[in-house]
């Protein structure tokens, strides 16, 4: 399978994250007569170079940065997970029964990764176009958009909520918000115009 | 093997028929980052220099960097075809062998 034209995608991420154009022009014309994996493939393998690369000629900033990144990851994941919990509890005490029938979707959870996660993209490029003018706003939207989509998982995929613990099922719980944030960040980072790393 | 490919290929020594060559010469899939990477590694070391051309539109209005072997480059080759050539000499063990 040749591709014509390259996947908009990689060529954003390629624009965001690789310093190098004439690498990026070698890759843009290569695709031309290429397959889509191998286009694929040297996208990725150029973003761990300059990754490796970044890391080396600012160990600092990188460690910095990373740290951030985990720290929010964590934060906004475990806050959604919290507020998802809360807010059926809640629900269960104001007459919610249809909480009761929660978690119909059990066995399909692993099917709704991928589409979970496109929608966590599509929600962080939608943040990105805010970010730096209303920062404080993007970030109510990425706790907002994550603990929806953590209580939605809830209800969908969790089932008998009012027999378990407070929160029940941690571990799948936590990592379904870990890869809703994780698609917000990709996503923020491809449309959002923060400061870029330092050129190498 | 990339200052051997970029003697190879001559003025249009860019990514493209650089990695084109390689791949040609060497029978597998190359990594363009990696190509790069080794090309500023050798460029640090003043075996290769590099010039940038004009922006193209099929390139997404990116500009091509050319390559060139500079003299130094041209005497680490020579070097090491001699070195080679020293090593393969006398292996009994890959006389009449099919590979």
């Amino acid at each position: 399978m040749n591709t014509r034209h390259p996947s908009r995608f990689a060529v954003t991420l390629l624009d965001r994250f690789v310093a190098d154009e004439a690498l990026k022009g070698d890759l843009v014309e290569s695709a031309v007569d290429r397959t889509v994996f191998w286009f694929w493939h040297q996208v990725l393998s150029a973003l761990l170079a300059q990754t490796i690369s970044s890391v080396r000629a600012t160990p600092r900033l990188a460690t910095e940065a990373m740290l951030v990144a985990a720290a929010m990851l964590a934060l906004i994941g475990f806050n959604a997970v919290v507020v998802a919990n809360l807010l059926s509890h809640m629900l269960l005490l104001n007459d919610g029964d249809w909480i009761l029938h929660s978690g119909r979707y059990a066995s399909a959870q692993v099917y709704a990764t991928a589409p979970l996660f496109a929608l966590a993209v599509l929600s962080g490029r939608a943040i990105g176009a805010i970010h730096r003018e209303h920062r404080v706003w993007a970030i109510l939207a990425c706790s907002l958009a994550a603990s929806t989509a953590a209580f939605v998982n809830y209800y969908l995929f969790v089932p008998t909520v009012p027999l378990q613990p407070f929160i029940p099922s941690p571990a799948q719980q936590t990592a379904v918000a870990l890869l809703f944030v994780g698609g917000l960040f990709i996503g923020i980072s491809s449309r959002s115009t923060c400061e870029p790393l330092p050129s190498l | 093997m990339i200052l051997l490919s970029i003697l190879r290929v001559g003025d249009e020594a860019y990514g493209v028929p650089i990695a084109r060559e390689m791949e040609t010469t060497g029978g597998r899939t190359v990594v363009l980052s990696a190509v790069y990477t080794a090309l500023d590694r050798l460029e640090g070391n003043g075996l290769v220099s590099s010039s940038m051309g004009d922006p193209t539109p099929e390139r997404g209005g990116r500009a091509k960097r050319f390559f060139r072997v500079t003299p130094t480059g041209l005497k680490a080759v020579r070097q090491t075809r001699k070195a080679l050539t020293q090593l393969w000499a006398g292996l009994t063990q890959l006389e009449g062998g099919r590979s």
